[in-house]
Protein backbone atom coordinates (compact mmCIF):
# COMPACT_ATOMS: atom_id res chain seq x y z
CA UNK A 1 0.00 0.00 0.00
CA UNK A 2 1.37 3.40 -0.96
CA UNK A 3 0.49 6.39 1.20
CA UNK A 4 0.91 10.13 1.46
CA UNK A 5 0.69 12.36 4.51
CA UNK A 6 -0.32 15.97 3.95
CA UNK A 7 1.84 18.55 5.76
CA UNK A 8 -0.13 21.66 6.71
CA UNK A 9 1.68 24.49 8.49
CA UNK A 10 1.67 23.57 12.21
CA UNK A 11 0.54 19.99 11.67
CA UNK A 12 2.69 18.22 14.26
CA UNK A 13 1.58 14.60 13.99
CA UNK A 14 2.65 14.20 10.38
CA UNK A 15 5.90 12.45 11.25
CA UNK A 16 4.15 10.11 13.68
CA UNK A 17 1.68 9.18 10.94
CA UNK A 18 4.51 8.56 8.47
CA UNK A 19 6.43 6.44 10.98
CA UNK A 20 3.36 4.32 11.74
CA UNK A 21 2.64 3.81 8.03
CA UNK A 22 6.24 2.88 7.32
CA UNK A 23 6.27 0.42 10.21
CA UNK A 24 3.07 -1.20 8.98
CA UNK A 25 3.65 -1.20 5.22
CA UNK A 26 7.42 -1.27 4.90
CA UNK A 27 7.07 1.49 2.29
CA UNK A 28 8.29 5.06 2.51
CA UNK A 29 5.46 7.55 2.99
CA UNK A 30 5.27 10.55 0.68
CA UNK A 31 5.16 13.83 2.66
CA UNK A 32 3.06 16.23 0.60
CA UNK A 33 3.26 19.99 1.19
CA UNK A 34 -0.14 21.70 1.49
CA UNK A 35 0.68 24.11 -1.32
CA UNK A 36 1.27 21.36 -3.87
CA UNK A 37 -1.49 21.01 -6.43
CA UNK A 38 -1.02 17.30 -7.11
CA UNK A 39 -0.81 14.14 -5.10
CA UNK A 40 1.70 11.40 -5.92
CA UNK A 41 0.23 8.12 -7.09
CA UNK A 42 -0.91 6.68 -3.74
CA UNK A 43 -3.66 4.47 -2.36
CA UNK A 44 -4.12 6.28 0.95
CA UNK A 45 -4.02 9.97 1.81
CA UNK A 46 -3.66 10.88 5.47
CA UNK A 47 -4.54 14.28 6.96
CA UNK A 48 -2.59 14.25 10.23
CA UNK A 49 -3.21 15.75 13.63
CA UNK A 50 -1.83 19.02 14.91
CA UNK A 51 -2.77 22.66 15.09
CA UNK A 52 -2.76 23.69 11.43
CA UNK A 53 -2.66 27.47 11.13
CA UNK A 54 -2.78 27.68 14.92
CA UNK A 55 -6.51 26.84 14.72
CA UNK A 56 -7.03 30.39 13.41
CA UNK A 57 -10.69 31.27 12.65
CA UNK A 58 -11.81 27.67 13.27
CA UNK A 59 -9.87 24.41 13.56
CA UNK A 60 -9.09 23.20 10.07
CA UNK A 61 -10.82 26.15 8.38
CA UNK A 62 -7.65 27.65 6.95
CA UNK A 63 -6.05 24.31 6.06
CA UNK A 64 -9.21 23.55 4.09
CA UNK A 65 -8.30 26.46 1.80
CA UNK A 66 -4.97 24.81 0.85
CA UNK A 67 -4.15 24.13 -2.78
CA UNK A 68 -3.80 20.38 -2.13
CA UNK A 69 -7.45 20.04 -1.09
CA UNK A 70 -8.53 19.95 -4.73
CA UNK A 71 -6.37 16.90 -5.37
CA UNK A 72 -7.57 15.26 -2.17
CA UNK A 73 -11.22 15.77 -3.14
CA UNK A 74 -10.52 14.32 -6.59
CA UNK A 75 -8.77 11.33 -5.01
CA UNK A 76 -11.81 10.76 -2.78
CA UNK A 77 -14.24 11.18 -5.68
CA UNK A 78 -12.39 8.45 -7.58
CA UNK A 79 -12.82 6.16 -4.57
CA UNK A 80 -9.34 6.65 -3.14
CA UNK A 81 -8.94 6.17 0.62
CA UNK A 82 -8.64 9.24 2.85
CA UNK A 83 -7.94 9.11 6.59
CA UNK A 84 -8.31 12.24 8.71
CA UNK A 85 -6.92 12.06 12.25
CA UNK A 86 -7.82 14.69 14.84
CA UNK A 87 -7.02 18.03 13.12
CA UNK A 88 -7.29 16.04 9.89
CA UNK A 89 -10.86 15.08 10.81
CA UNK A 90 -11.55 18.78 11.44
CA UNK A 91 -10.21 19.66 7.98
CA UNK A 92 -12.40 16.96 6.40
CA UNK A 93 -15.57 18.34 8.03
CA UNK A 94 -14.63 21.88 6.97
CA UNK A 95 -14.16 20.64 3.42
CA UNK A 96 -17.51 18.90 3.29
CA UNK A 97 -15.90 15.51 2.60
CA UNK A 98 -17.45 14.49 5.91
CA UNK A 99 -20.67 15.84 7.47
CA UNK A 100 -20.94 17.69 10.76
CA UNK A 101 -18.44 19.79 12.67
CA UNK A 102 -15.97 19.41 15.54
CA UNK A 103 -16.57 21.97 18.27
CA UNK A 104 -14.82 22.95 21.51
CA UNK A 105 -14.87 20.16 24.10
CA UNK A 106 -17.97 20.52 26.24
CA UNK A 107 -15.82 20.54 29.39
CA UNK A 108 -13.67 23.31 27.82
CA UNK A 109 -10.47 21.51 28.79
CA UNK A 110 -7.87 19.97 26.49
CA UNK A 111 -8.20 16.21 27.02
CA UNK A 112 -5.06 14.10 26.70
CA UNK A 113 -5.47 10.43 27.66
CA UNK A 114 -6.07 6.91 26.33
CA UNK A 115 -9.79 6.28 25.77
CA UNK A 116 -11.78 3.11 25.26
CA UNK A 117 -13.68 2.97 21.99
CA UNK A 118 -16.19 0.51 20.62
CA UNK A 119 -15.62 -0.51 17.02
CA UNK A 120 -19.18 -0.09 15.74
CA UNK A 121 -18.77 -1.11 12.13
CA UNK A 122 -16.42 -3.58 10.53
CA UNK A 123 -17.82 -3.37 7.00
CA UNK A 124 -15.19 -0.92 5.83
CA UNK A 125 -11.70 -0.70 4.43
CA UNK A 126 -10.64 0.87 7.73
CA UNK A 127 -12.05 -1.56 10.28
CA UNK A 128 -12.46 -4.99 8.71
CA UNK A 129 -9.64 -6.46 10.80
CA UNK A 130 -11.42 -5.58 14.04
CA UNK A 131 -14.33 -7.51 15.49
CA UNK A 132 -17.71 -5.78 15.60
CA UNK A 133 -18.22 -4.40 19.10
CA UNK A 134 -14.54 -4.84 19.98
CA UNK A 135 -13.08 -2.46 22.53
CA UNK A 136 -9.92 -0.70 21.42
CA UNK A 137 -7.90 1.84 23.38
CA UNK A 138 -6.57 4.83 21.43
CA UNK A 139 -5.17 8.08 22.85
CA UNK A 140 -6.97 11.38 22.38
CA UNK A 141 -5.28 14.77 22.63
CA UNK A 142 -7.63 17.58 21.67
CA UNK A 143 -9.45 20.68 22.82
CA UNK A 144 -12.00 20.69 19.96
CA UNK A 145 -13.26 17.14 19.50
CA UNK A 146 -16.93 17.62 20.28
CA UNK A 147 -18.68 16.13 17.21
CA UNK A 148 -21.92 17.86 16.26
CA UNK A 149 -24.38 17.39 13.40
CA UNK A 150 -28.13 17.97 13.23
CA UNK A 151 -30.46 15.15 14.18
CA UNK A 152 -31.27 14.20 10.57
CA UNK A 153 -27.56 13.86 9.70
CA UNK A 154 -26.87 11.84 12.84
CA UNK A 155 -29.79 9.51 12.07
CA UNK A 156 -28.51 9.02 8.56
CA UNK A 157 -25.00 8.25 9.82
CA UNK A 158 -26.39 5.64 12.18
CA UNK A 159 -28.81 4.20 9.64
CA UNK A 160 -26.09 3.86 6.99
CA UNK A 161 -23.70 2.17 9.42
CA UNK A 162 -21.23 5.03 9.09
CA UNK A 163 -20.46 5.58 12.78
CA UNK A 164 -17.18 3.69 12.98
CA UNK A 165 -15.99 4.33 16.52
CA UNK A 166 -17.89 5.35 19.62
CA UNK A 167 -16.51 6.59 22.97
CA UNK A 168 -17.34 4.31 25.88
CA UNK A 169 -16.80 7.24 28.27
CA UNK A 170 -17.45 10.39 26.29
CA UNK A 171 -14.49 12.74 26.96
CA UNK A 172 -15.68 15.76 24.96
CA UNK A 173 -19.49 15.89 24.67
CA UNK A 174 -19.68 14.45 21.12
CA UNK A 175 -23.21 13.78 19.93
CA UNK A 176 -24.17 10.11 20.31
CA UNK A 177 -20.60 9.52 21.65
CA UNK A 178 -19.31 9.57 18.07
CA UNK A 179 -15.52 9.32 17.79
CA UNK A 180 -15.15 8.49 14.10
CA UNK A 181 -17.32 8.49 10.98
CA UNK A 182 -17.32 7.40 7.35
CA UNK A 183 -18.53 9.30 4.29
CA UNK A 184 -21.35 7.98 2.13
CA UNK A 185 -19.01 6.23 -0.28
CA UNK A 186 -17.23 4.60 2.69
CA UNK A 187 -13.75 5.63 1.51
CA UNK A 188 -13.15 8.64 3.75
CA UNK A 189 -12.76 8.13 7.52
CA UNK A 190 -12.39 10.86 10.10
CA UNK A 191 -11.68 10.18 13.76
CA UNK A 192 -10.51 12.25 16.72
CA UNK A 193 -8.40 9.57 18.48
CA UNK A 194 -4.86 8.82 17.24
CA UNK A 195 -4.42 5.28 15.86
CA UNK A 196 -0.90 6.10 14.65
CA UNK A 197 0.20 6.55 18.28
CA UNK A 198 -0.58 2.93 19.17
CA UNK A 199 1.14 1.02 16.41
CA UNK A 200 4.54 0.60 18.07
CA UNK A 201 4.34 -1.49 21.28
CA UNK A 202 6.95 0.86 22.79
CA UNK A 203 4.16 3.47 22.97
CA UNK A 204 2.12 1.36 25.36
CA UNK A 205 -0.44 -0.22 23.04
CA UNK A 206 -1.01 -1.67 19.59
CA UNK A 207 -4.77 -1.24 19.10
CA UNK A 208 -4.12 1.17 16.23
CA UNK A 209 -2.57 -1.56 14.10
CA UNK A 210 -5.96 -3.02 13.16
CA UNK A 211 -6.92 0.15 11.29
CA UNK A 212 -3.75 0.16 9.21
CA UNK A 213 -3.89 -3.61 8.67
CA UNK A 214 -7.45 -3.24 7.37
CA UNK A 215 -6.32 -0.63 4.89
CA UNK A 216 -3.30 -2.64 3.80
CA UNK A 217 -5.47 -5.70 3.20
CA UNK A 218 -8.03 -3.70 1.21
CA UNK A 219 -5.67 -1.57 -0.83
CA UNK A 220 -2.64 -3.75 -1.57
CA UNK B 1 -15.50 50.42 1.81
CA UNK B 2 -15.48 48.98 5.31
CA UNK B 3 -17.52 46.03 6.47
CA UNK B 4 -18.10 44.33 9.77
CA UNK B 5 -19.15 40.69 9.94
CA UNK B 6 -20.65 39.16 13.08
CA UNK B 7 -20.33 35.39 13.34
CA UNK B 8 -22.36 33.76 16.09
CA UNK B 9 -23.51 30.29 16.99
CA UNK B 10 -26.93 29.25 15.76
CA UNK B 11 -29.62 29.08 18.41
CA UNK B 12 -29.71 25.70 20.04
CA UNK B 13 -25.99 25.00 19.54
CA UNK B 14 -24.30 24.45 22.89
CA UNK B 15 -21.91 27.26 23.86
CA UNK B 16 -19.78 26.09 26.80
CA UNK B 17 -17.46 29.08 26.39
CA UNK B 18 -20.42 31.43 26.76
CA UNK B 19 -21.48 29.51 29.86
CA UNK B 20 -17.99 29.78 31.36
CA UNK B 21 -17.97 33.53 30.69
CA UNK B 22 -21.36 33.84 32.38
CA UNK B 23 -20.18 31.98 35.47
CA UNK B 24 -17.03 34.10 35.64
CA UNK B 25 -19.13 37.28 35.51
CA UNK B 26 -21.41 35.96 38.24
CA UNK B 27 -18.28 35.18 40.25
CA UNK B 28 -17.09 38.77 39.85
CA UNK B 29 -20.30 39.94 41.49
CA UNK B 30 -22.49 40.54 38.43
CA UNK B 31 -25.34 38.42 39.67
CA UNK B 32 -27.74 39.86 37.15
CA UNK B 33 -26.00 38.09 34.25
CA UNK B 34 -28.02 35.20 32.87
CA UNK B 35 -27.33 33.43 29.60
CA UNK B 36 -24.17 34.41 27.73
CA UNK B 37 -23.25 33.48 24.19
CA UNK B 38 -20.04 34.55 22.49
CA UNK B 39 -19.10 35.05 18.85
CA UNK B 40 -16.66 36.77 16.56
CA UNK B 41 -16.36 40.15 14.91
CA UNK B 42 -14.39 40.36 11.67
CA UNK B 43 -13.62 43.80 10.28
CA UNK B 44 -12.74 44.01 6.59
CA UNK B 45 -11.57 46.75 4.25
CA UNK B 46 -12.74 46.29 0.69
CA UNK B 47 -11.59 48.11 -2.41
CA UNK B 48 -15.10 47.58 -3.80
CA UNK B 49 -17.15 50.82 -4.03
CA UNK B 50 -20.49 49.39 -5.15
CA UNK B 51 -22.53 48.49 -2.06
CA UNK B 52 -24.56 45.75 -3.76
CA UNK B 53 -21.43 44.08 -5.13
CA UNK B 54 -19.75 44.35 -1.73
CA UNK B 55 -22.75 42.80 0.00
CA UNK B 56 -22.81 39.90 -2.46
CA UNK B 57 -19.07 39.31 -2.10
CA UNK B 58 -19.29 39.40 1.69
CA UNK B 59 -22.13 36.90 1.68
CA UNK B 60 -19.97 34.55 -0.37
CA UNK B 61 -17.03 35.12 1.99
CA UNK B 62 -19.21 34.17 4.92
CA UNK B 63 -20.57 31.07 3.22
CA UNK B 64 -17.13 29.92 2.04
CA UNK B 65 -14.84 30.75 4.92
CA UNK B 66 -15.80 33.19 7.64
CA UNK B 67 -18.66 31.15 9.07
CA UNK B 68 -19.18 27.43 9.38
CA UNK B 69 -22.81 27.37 8.38
CA UNK B 70 -23.36 23.99 10.03
CA UNK B 71 -23.30 25.69 13.43
CA UNK B 72 -22.82 29.42 12.80
CA UNK B 73 -24.90 32.27 11.43
CA UNK B 74 -23.62 35.63 10.22
CA UNK B 75 -24.66 39.25 9.91
CA UNK B 76 -23.05 41.74 7.56
CA UNK B 77 -22.81 45.46 8.27
CA UNK B 78 -21.57 47.80 5.57
CA UNK B 79 -20.16 51.10 6.77
CA UNK C 1 20.80 62.74 23.96
CA UNK C 2 19.64 62.79 27.58
CA UNK C 3 22.27 63.49 30.24
CA UNK C 4 22.89 60.63 32.62
CA UNK C 5 22.10 61.80 36.14
CA UNK C 6 22.00 59.75 39.36
CA UNK C 7 18.20 60.09 39.15
CA UNK C 8 18.20 58.57 35.65
CA UNK C 9 20.48 55.74 36.76
CA UNK C 10 18.06 54.97 39.59
CA UNK C 11 15.11 55.03 37.19
CA UNK C 12 16.95 52.49 35.05
CA UNK C 13 17.05 50.09 37.98
CA UNK C 14 20.82 50.21 38.52
CA UNK C 15 22.27 50.74 41.98
CA UNK C 16 25.01 53.31 42.69
CA UNK C 17 27.46 50.43 43.04
CA UNK C 18 26.44 48.92 39.71
CA UNK C 19 26.76 52.26 37.95
CA UNK C 20 30.18 52.64 39.52
CA UNK C 21 31.17 49.37 37.83
CA UNK C 22 29.78 50.63 34.52
CA UNK C 23 31.98 53.74 34.74
CA UNK C 24 35.00 51.59 35.54
CA UNK C 25 34.36 49.34 32.52
CA UNK C 26 33.83 52.26 30.14
CA UNK C 27 36.49 54.49 31.67
CA UNK C 28 33.91 57.32 31.69
CA UNK C 29 30.23 58.04 32.31
CA UNK C 30 27.79 56.02 30.21
CA UNK C 31 25.65 57.82 27.65
CA UNK C 32 21.89 57.36 27.56
CA UNK C 33 22.00 54.43 25.10
CA UNK C 34 24.76 52.67 27.00
CA UNK C 35 22.84 53.15 30.26
CA UNK C 36 19.82 51.48 28.66
CA UNK C 37 21.88 48.53 27.46
CA UNK C 38 23.52 47.95 30.86
CA UNK C 39 20.16 48.35 32.58
CA UNK C 40 18.68 45.54 30.49
CA UNK C 41 21.71 43.24 30.51
CA UNK C 42 22.14 43.59 34.27
CA UNK C 43 18.41 43.29 35.07
CA UNK C 44 17.25 40.40 37.23
CA UNK C 45 15.48 38.84 34.25
CA UNK C 46 18.52 38.81 31.99
CA UNK C 47 21.34 38.25 34.47
CA UNK C 48 19.72 36.34 37.36
CA UNK C 49 21.90 38.47 39.63
CA UNK C 50 20.09 37.56 42.83
CA UNK C 51 20.67 33.84 42.26
CA UNK C 52 24.04 34.07 40.52
CA UNK C 53 25.91 33.49 43.77
CA UNK C 54 24.09 30.17 44.23
CA UNK C 55 24.20 29.14 40.57
CA UNK C 56 27.99 29.60 40.64
CA UNK C 57 28.19 26.71 43.11
CA UNK C 58 26.78 24.22 40.58
CA UNK C 59 29.22 22.02 38.61
CA UNK C 60 29.66 22.93 34.96
CA UNK C 61 32.58 20.84 33.79
CA UNK C 62 32.74 17.10 33.18
CA UNK C 63 33.82 14.76 30.37
CA UNK C 64 30.17 14.43 29.30
CA UNK C 65 29.52 18.18 29.04
CA UNK C 66 29.53 18.97 25.32
CA UNK C 67 28.29 22.52 25.81
CA UNK C 68 28.31 24.21 29.19
CA UNK C 69 27.25 27.71 30.24
CA UNK C 70 27.40 30.46 27.64
CA UNK C 71 25.05 29.20 24.95
CA UNK C 72 21.27 29.01 24.58
CA UNK C 73 21.04 25.58 26.23
CA UNK C 74 23.33 22.96 27.72
CA UNK C 75 24.31 19.81 25.82
CA UNK C 76 25.15 16.59 27.63
CA UNK C 77 26.57 13.39 26.13
CA UNK C 78 24.24 10.58 27.27
CA UNK C 79 26.08 7.77 25.52
CA UNK C 80 25.34 5.64 22.43
CA UNK C 81 26.16 8.66 20.27
CA UNK C 82 23.20 10.56 21.73
CA UNK C 83 23.13 13.95 23.37
CA UNK C 84 20.49 15.57 25.55
CA UNK C 85 19.83 19.29 25.26
CA UNK C 86 18.31 20.86 28.32
CA UNK C 87 17.32 24.31 29.51
CA UNK C 88 15.58 25.77 32.50
CA UNK C 89 14.45 29.26 33.35
CA UNK C 90 12.17 31.27 35.57
CA UNK C 91 9.44 33.59 34.31
CA UNK C 92 8.07 35.31 37.39
CA UNK C 93 7.39 38.87 36.42
CA UNK C 94 5.72 38.26 33.04
CA UNK C 95 3.52 35.57 34.61
CA UNK C 96 2.51 37.95 37.37
CA UNK C 97 1.57 40.72 34.94
CA UNK C 98 -0.37 38.52 32.50
CA UNK C 99 -0.47 34.88 33.65
CA UNK C 100 -1.52 33.14 30.41
CA UNK C 101 0.66 35.05 27.94
CA UNK C 102 3.49 35.44 30.46
CA UNK C 103 3.71 31.69 31.03
CA UNK C 104 3.19 30.96 27.34
CA UNK C 105 6.11 33.17 26.32
CA UNK C 106 8.18 31.40 28.98
CA UNK C 107 7.46 28.11 27.24
CA UNK C 108 8.18 29.65 23.86
CA UNK C 109 11.50 30.97 25.06
CA UNK C 110 12.60 27.69 26.53
CA UNK C 111 11.77 25.77 23.38
CA UNK C 112 13.59 28.38 21.34
CA UNK C 113 16.67 27.87 23.52
CA UNK C 114 16.61 24.16 22.71
CA UNK C 115 16.02 24.36 18.98
CA UNK C 116 18.58 27.13 18.49
CA UNK C 117 21.09 24.47 19.51
CA UNK C 118 19.85 22.36 16.59
CA UNK C 119 17.76 20.00 18.72
CA UNK C 120 14.04 19.18 18.62
CA UNK C 121 12.20 19.75 21.93
CA UNK C 122 10.45 16.52 22.92
CA UNK C 123 9.14 17.14 26.42
CA UNK C 124 8.56 19.89 28.96
CA UNK C 125 8.28 20.05 32.71
CA UNK C 126 7.63 22.78 35.21
CA UNK C 127 7.98 23.47 38.92
CA UNK C 128 5.63 26.25 39.94
CA UNK C 129 5.53 28.28 43.12
CA UNK C 130 2.73 30.65 44.04
CA UNK C 131 1.80 32.76 47.05
CA UNK C 132 -0.81 32.09 49.70
CA UNK C 133 -3.71 30.02 48.34
CA UNK C 134 -6.06 32.30 50.23
CA UNK C 135 -4.79 35.43 48.47
CA UNK C 136 -7.42 36.69 45.98
CA UNK C 137 -4.92 36.87 43.10
CA UNK C 138 -3.50 33.37 43.53
CA UNK C 139 -6.35 31.46 41.91
CA UNK C 140 -6.24 33.70 38.85
CA UNK C 141 -2.46 33.36 38.57
CA UNK C 142 -2.48 29.57 38.94
CA UNK C 143 -5.19 28.98 36.35
CA UNK C 144 -3.65 31.46 33.91
CA UNK C 145 -0.13 30.07 34.20
CA UNK C 146 -1.21 26.44 33.93
CA UNK C 147 -3.37 27.10 30.86
CA UNK C 148 -0.68 29.28 29.30
CA UNK C 149 1.89 26.52 29.63
CA UNK C 150 -0.55 23.98 28.21
CA UNK C 151 -1.77 26.25 25.45
CA UNK C 152 1.66 26.97 24.06
CA UNK C 153 3.09 23.48 24.51
CA UNK C 154 0.07 21.72 23.01
CA UNK C 155 0.13 23.90 19.91
CA UNK C 156 3.81 23.16 19.41
CA UNK C 157 3.15 19.45 19.82
CA UNK C 158 5.50 19.22 22.80
CA UNK C 159 3.82 17.49 25.75
CA UNK C 160 4.17 18.76 29.31
CA UNK C 161 5.07 15.51 31.03
CA UNK C 162 5.33 16.65 34.62
CA UNK C 163 4.84 19.55 36.96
Amino acid sequence: MKSAVIVFPAANCDRDAATALEQMTGNKTAMVWHQDSELPDVDLVVLPGGFSYGDYLRCGAMANQSKIMGAIKAHAAKGGAVLGICNGFQVLTESGLLPGVLMRNAGLKFVCKPVALSVEETQSAFTRKYDKGQTVTLPVAHGEGNYYADAATLDRLEGDGRVMFRYQNNPNGSARNIAGILNEKRNVLGLMPHPERVVDPLNGGTDGRGLFQSLIETLS
Amino acid sequence: MKARVFVTLKNGVLDPQGKAIGHALNGLGFGSVGEVRQGKVIDLELSETDAAKAQAALKEMCEKLLANTVIEKYEIELK
Amino acid sequence: MKTVTPELVREHGLTEEEYGRVKKLLGRDANFVELGVFSVMWSEHCSYKSTRAHLKKLPTKAPWVIQGPGENAGVIDIGDGDACIFKMESHNHPSFIEPYQGAATGVGGIMRDVFTMGARPIAMMNALRFGEPSHPKTRHLVSGVVSGIGGYGNCMGVPTVGG
